[in-house]
Order: structure tokens, then C-alpha cells, then sequence
């Protein structure tokens, strides 16, 4: 990830990308977030002006090529697309996991530092730079507000579930303009309208299920009262969009791995042999 | 293209149980004075460098010089289905990504034709000068063989000292210690492989015993090996390949333990 080129759709305003070194969010940064279903780590883009919060996602990565920019070659010619992301997505399994609900209890309230500050993924804290994640957290969370000034959130399963209705609703109301669900839309002649409605839900669902911890589709599903769709009629844009993982060598790594996985005998016994006070065979004869 | 006939196939057989332990892939550089290959170990201490001249095989045509990478362990199964007598010829296309292996039976009723997939193999080529070493020994392979094997019970690395007087292989470890003494013109065996040393200098080098022990493999390709010390170089380890050509491995010394 040596440089990016930005092309915007509104060429207004030109992001300026930097690595997260900044304290504050004057312009967009890159910051590596854990991601809301996997928990890999992927990047997401941070920028002060709304929408605050874009997912990267690396399209048709497995292609290699390079570009021509003038005299130079841009090796990694990878093509990336910013598209908004609800930060909300991204704290819910952090909200979820941090108010230790039990049985009895609902839980604990927490002011939004506590809930951001996590010891392994210390860059979550910069969604605090989003001056409406308050505001956004009303929709899903509880809130009291001993002071003013204080602020303490308790996430609340149905507000959560509320809310992902209302985004399901969303998608299923402007389905007709998707063109990626075209496809899906020349098998519905047949069906009943209520029968399109609820396949239409399944893939609104299947959608925000890219984005959910699986605990949470299940209540969405009870809420509309789906029972599990036939896989046939899941849509899958894995095949086409590919999330960057943060460890970028990740691939390489795996190749190292499968080639460890062969070596015979004789080379393992080498592999364990003491090395001390060898100098490397290149060292004695040149190139 | 690449055409070679091999009259017996038990030598590409030995050959690749001679690399196949230290290399997992590498190129064969073909061209008209024979098939070379070069390779390093994954630790990148030891080099193994085989060259199999253009006359020692029964039919020999390169039009063109041409690198063929090569699985060490496919080919090596390969191998396997080949009798030790069988006539080996050995085919592929410039420009193709095969290489064609018949193995004709010795009273040509049996004839087996393998494709073996080729890879792109990256490798760096180093040069390797001709160097005139302060101390050659001629051994028999099997006593080298065995000395590494004993002398690998007490200690991960061994020291080799060369006098005029003979070849001292020695090692210490935990347990203990021991060497192994050979007089110069010394034949340790009935068969009459003699020892013989060509000196300039004393030399006292010490070396890993896993990878001598490594090349060892070599053994059965010759009945001598050679050992070319000088101070501060690698080692050069040589089996000749009766009249076809050499496997030589190159070993970083120990500098700095006395072990």
C-alpha cells in the first residue's frame, strides 16, 4: 500500500490520505479496524467531513496488475473502492460485548472512552473523532446522563433490532434500483407478492449479514419471522469484492507454510542443524 | 528442444536422492555442453552444483539453451517407476512446460512415458571461481559416510584437520569425544580405494556434521570423494559421476567454535 490515487464521484473536495500517525482527524486517515462479523482486521477510512466513516475494499484483487503514471509504474495496481460505512456496525459487537448482560441484569452503562478504549485494537478509540457517534448510538443504545456533559451507553437489544429493520426496510424498499440484484429480481415474476417480499427480506438480510455478528441475524430473522432461505436464493458478492486484510503478506505467509509443510527428511534434519559461525554460501561466491 | 539418452537410469535415480534431501526445487540449465544445476539450501549455508556432460550420455541434442525448473520430489517420484536398468530418455520443448520422461525396459519390450509438469523457479546463479585448495583428500566415500554417521552420535559439528600425515576427522560433545584417524596412502578397505592427500598447507577447518552427513547421499555415485579445504572458504565435497560429470556441494565453515 506504498500510494493510493483518489478518485472521488464529488472531485470537490480531494482526500488527502495519510497514515494514522495525526492525533486529531483534521484530514482522512487510515485506520485498521477489527471487522464486525470476522474480527480480521481491515481497513477503514476516517475523515471529518460526512460520511465520517468509508469502508477499502479491494476489487477484483486477484487480478495483478500495475499502472503507468507518467514515468513511474504503481505496482500494486489493485483497484480500491471507498463506499460509507454506519460506525454503528462497527461498535455493536463492542457495545454487545462490553455491558456483560447476564440473565438478571441488562447490564453496565459506560461512558463512550471506556467503551472505545480496547487494549488489542487501541485504534477504535479514533471513532470518538466522529462527532455524531453519540447522537447515532440514541438508535441502538440507552442512555443516561447523570451531568450534562456525561454520557453513559448501554446497548438495547431491541432498539438493535429496530434499527436493523429499519436498514432491511431500507434495502428492500429501494430494491428495484440495485443493478447488482438484477438477476435476482428476473426470478420473482413467478412468485406471489408476499413471496417477493420475504425473498427480497432474506437478502436484505443476507446483505447486512456481511456486517453482523451471526447472534444478531438470528434475532433480526425472528423478528421478521424468516425461517433459514434455501441457499440458492443467497446472493454472494465475495467473488467479486475482497476485503484488504490489514496483514497484507497474509498470502505469503501461507505459501511459506505450504512449502515448510514439504520439506522431505533430510532437509528438516538440516533445518534443525546448529548454524552458529556459518556464513552464508553468497557471502563466498558472487552473483 | 532438449533430447538425452541415458543408458541406464539408476544414475539420474542416485543423482536425485543425492539433492533431493537438500533442494526441494530447482532449475536444470540445459545447453549444448550438457544439463548444469545450482542450487542452495533453504538456510542458504551449503551449494549443490551437479553437471552432467553432453558426452558421457548415449544421445545428447540441445538446440538451445534452455532452464528447466523442476519439482526435486515429483521427478524423484517419477524416477521411482523407472527399473535401474531401464534406458532413460529424457524430452521437452523449448517452449513448453513439460518434460517428458521414457523409460525403455533393457530388452525393450516395456516402454513407460511420464510428463512431468515444469515451474518457474526463481534462483540466482553464483559464480564459483576456481580456486586452488591448500589441502585435497582423496577418500573412499563409504569410510567419509561413515565417519560422519559416527562422529554425528557425539557432536553437531566436526573438525577437519589435514597434515601431512593424514586426514584427522575429530568431535566433542556432551558425552565425550572422538576422532577418527586416516594415514595418507592408507586403504581402510580390502578394495584398495587409498587415501591420498595433496598438500600446500595445514589446514583446521570445522564444519555442521547434519549437513555433511547430507551430502553423504552421494555415496553410492562414487567410490571416492574428494574434500577441498582451504582456511576461511567452503568446503567443496566432490563425487564424480563415473565418466559423465560431478556432483559437487559447497559448506560454509564454522568460524569462531572450536567444537
Amino acid at each position: 500500500m506504498s500510494a493510493f490515487i483518489c478518485l472521488q464521484k464529488t472531485p470537490s473536495e480531494l482526500p488527502n490520505v495519510q497514515q494514522s500517525d495525526g492525533k486529531d482527524v483534521a484530514s482522512p486517515i487510515l485506520l485498521q479496524l477489527p471487522h464486525p462479523r470476522t474480527g480480521e482486521l481491515v481497513y477503514f477510512m476516517l475523515r471529518p467531513q460526512e460520511p465520517c466513516l468509508l469502508e477499502l475494499q479491494q476489487v477484483d484483487g486477484n487480478e495483478r496488475t500495475s499502472w503507468f503514471i507518467d514515468n513511474t509504474v504503481q505496482k500494486d495496481g489493485s483497484i480500491y473502492a471507498f463506499s460509507p460505512f454506519d460506525p454503528l456496525l462497527l461498535v455493536l459487537p463492542i457495545l454487545d460485548a462490553r455491558r456483560r448482560k447476564t440473565p438478571e441484569t441488562a447490564g453496565s452503562f459506560l461512558s463512550l472512552e471506556d467503551l472505545l478504549h480496547i487494549e488489542e485494537h487501541s485504534e477504535i478509540a479514533r471513532l470518538t473523532a466522529i462527532a455524531a457517534l453519540p447522537a447515532k448510538l440514541d438508535s441502538i443504545c440507552d442512555i443516561t446522563s447523570p451531568a450534562p456533559d456525561m454520557q453513559f451507553f448501554r446497548l438495547n437489544d431491541e432498539k438493535v433490532v429496530a434499527w436493523l429493520r429499519a436498514k432491511c426496510d431500507l434495502i428492500v424498499r429501494k430494491f428495484d434500483t440495485y443493478t447488482l440484484l438484477q438477476s435476482l429480481r428476473s426470478g420473482e415474476k413467478l412468485l406471489k407478492e408476499k413471496q417477493v417480499l420475504e425473498s427480497r427480506r432474506h437478502v436484505a438480510i443476507r446483505l447486512l449479514g456481511d456486517y453482523l455478528p451471526p447472534s444478531w441475524i438470528v434475532l433480526l430473522k425472528d423478528s421478521y419471522g424468516l425461517k433459514e432461505a434455501p441457499v440458492s436464493e443467497y446472493v454472494y458478492f465475495e467473488n467479486v469484492v475482497k476485503r484488504p486484510l490489514a496483514n497484507s503478506n497474509a498470502e505469503q505467509q501461507s505459501v511459506a507454510a505450504v512449502k515448510k509443510a514439504k520439506l522431505n527428511h533430510g532437509q528438516r534434519a538440516l533445518a534443525k542443524a546448529n548454524k552458529e559461525g556459518m556464513k552464508s554460501i553468497t557471502s563466498f561466491f558472487k552473483k | 528442444m532438449l533430447e538425452a539418452r541415458l543408458a541406464k537410469a539408476a544414475i539420474l535415480k542416485k543423482l536425485l536422492d543425492a539433492i533431493k534431501e537438500l533442494v526441494t526445487d530447482a532449475n536444470f540449465d540445459c545447453n549444448d555442453s550438457g544439463i548444469a544445476l545450482q542450487a542452495m539450501d533453504n538456510s542458504h549455508v551449503a551449494l549443490v552444483a551437479l553437471m552432467l556432460r553432453s558426452q558421457g550420455f548415449e544421445h545428447f541434442r540441445c538446440d538451445r539453451n534452455h532452464s528447466l525448473g523442476i519439482s526435486l520430489a515429483s521427478l524423484s517420484k517419477v524416477l521411482k517407476c523407472a527399473g535401474n536398468d531401464d534406458m532413460l530418455t529424457i524430452k521437452s520443448e523449448e517452449d513448453g512446460d513439460i518434460l517428458q520422461l521414457v523409460f525403455e525396459s533393457p530388452s525393450s519390450d516395456t516402454i513407460s512415458e511420464y510428463d512431468l509438469k515444469l515451474m518457474d523457479i526463481d534462483s540466482e546463479h553464483l559464480g564459483i571461481p576456481d580456486t586452488a585448495y591448500d589441502a585435497v583428500v582423496k577418500m573412499p566415500s563409504v569410510a567419509f559416510q561413515r565417519i560422519c554417521r559416527d562422529l554425528s552420535n557425539l557432536s553437531e559439528s566436526v573438525s577437519i584437520e589435514v597434515d601431512k600425515e593424514g586426514i584427522r576427522f575429530s568431535a566433542a560433545g556432551e558425552m565425550g569425544n572422538g576422532n577418527t584417524r586416516i594415514k595418507q596412502g592408507s586403504a581402510v578397505d580390502d578394495e584398495g580405494v587409498a587415501t591420498t592427500i595433496e598438500l600446500n598447507q595445514s589446514v583446521n577447518l570445522t564444519f555442521s556434521l547434519k549437513y555433511l552427513s547430507n551430502f553423504t547421499k552421494a555415496t553410492p555415485l562414487s567410490d571416492t570423494v574428494s574434500l577441498n579445504m582451504s582456511a576461511d572458504v567452503p568446503l567443496l565435497v566432490e563425487y564424480k559421476v563415473s565418466e559423465i560429470g560431478y556432483i559437487r556441494y559447497y559448506l560454509a565453515p564454522k568460524i569462531g567454535d572450536d567444537n
